[in-house]
């Protein structure tokens, strides 16, 4: 990573609409290329991103276009964090996705979005921060990071 | 503002049918996609191809989105393969599983040589 990058982070704020996601996914992949991450890792960022921005507008802010959703780049030694603030309460993670019970209809279509964020990140957790907020938090470690090699959390 | 809508494009093969989308799958689109669908098999046809090209996104719901139509292809005795020339969505269709029910192959000279 580039010694300027270090420390350094990149704010968004859009509005819960969901035209401005491919904006953020751009930007995840924009921030993941310059801190030098492969390019199946930038893919698989944008994909995250993307997803939980797309949560954000819609569950989190209800699409309610005068909320707007921020996304936080932080640009860390060990890797790239990605926090997501919506105004939503939190929920309950659904069920894993089961593609086979959806083709026989005996599960909802859908679902896809957390579970493929959890298969295309390195860590992926939910909180509500001090101002009642939800925060979803994606990140991407640095292959050579002492995280990464660890398999440890940030 | 950005615009939420593809462009299709349906041929014939030999003896599969084509549908080409241009632009992001997603929600918005699900009724342009289930048109574009429902005119393609309209002559019967129980061979199909859907080719994406690299540079255009499918997020979740598009996901979603696709496992309706292989569904769709099941019920009806339909084979679908799918074209994705970017691996990271090929690998997002491994992910889901999708690959197990439709074949996911990089260029469409693939897909067809699969059918013959």
């Amino acid at each position: 990573m580039a010694e300027f990058q270090r420390g350094h982070s990149i704010e968004l704020k859009v509005p819960s609409d969901l035209n401005y996601e491919r904006i953020v996914r751009a930007t995840a992949r924009s921030v993941a290329q310059h801190m030098g991450f492969a390019q199946d890792r930038i893919d698989a960022l944008g994909t995250a991103v993307g997803e939980a921005c797309s949560n954000a507008i819609k569950h989190g802010n209800r699409s309610a276009k005068e909320l707007s959703v921020q996304i936080r780049f932080d640009m860390q030694t060990t890797g790239l964090l990605v926090e997501i603030t919506d105004f939503g309460k939190g929920f309950t993670p659904p069920p894993s996705p089961d593609i086979a019970a959806q083709l026989t209809a005996s599960q909802e279509r859908g679902g896809w979005g957390i579970y493929l964020m959890q298969k295309l990140v390195d860590q992926v957790s939910f909180h509500i921060n001090e101002q009642g907020e939800h925060l979803t938090r994606l990140y991407l470690f640095r292959k050579d990071s002492q995280c990464a090699k660890q398999g440890d959390g940030h | 503002m950005i615009e939420n809508r593809i462009d299709t494009t349906t041929e014939r093969v030999n003896d599969v049918t084509v549908i080409t989308i241009l632009g992001d799958l997603n929600a918005a689109v699900q009724e342009q996609v289930d048109a574009t669908y429902a005119a393609a098999i309209a002559d019967g046809t129980s061979k199909i191809v859907i080719v994406f090209r690299a540079e255009d996104h499918i997020n979740s719901a598009g996901i979603g989105l696709l496992i309706g139509l292989v569904m769709e292809c099941r019920n009806g005795a339909r084979a679908v393969h799918f074209v994705h020339p970017a691996e990271h969505f090929r690998k997002i269709f491994d992910i889901v599983g999708l690959s197990r029910y439709a074949p996911v192959f990089s260029t469409l000279d693939e897909a067809l040589a699969h059918f013959a």
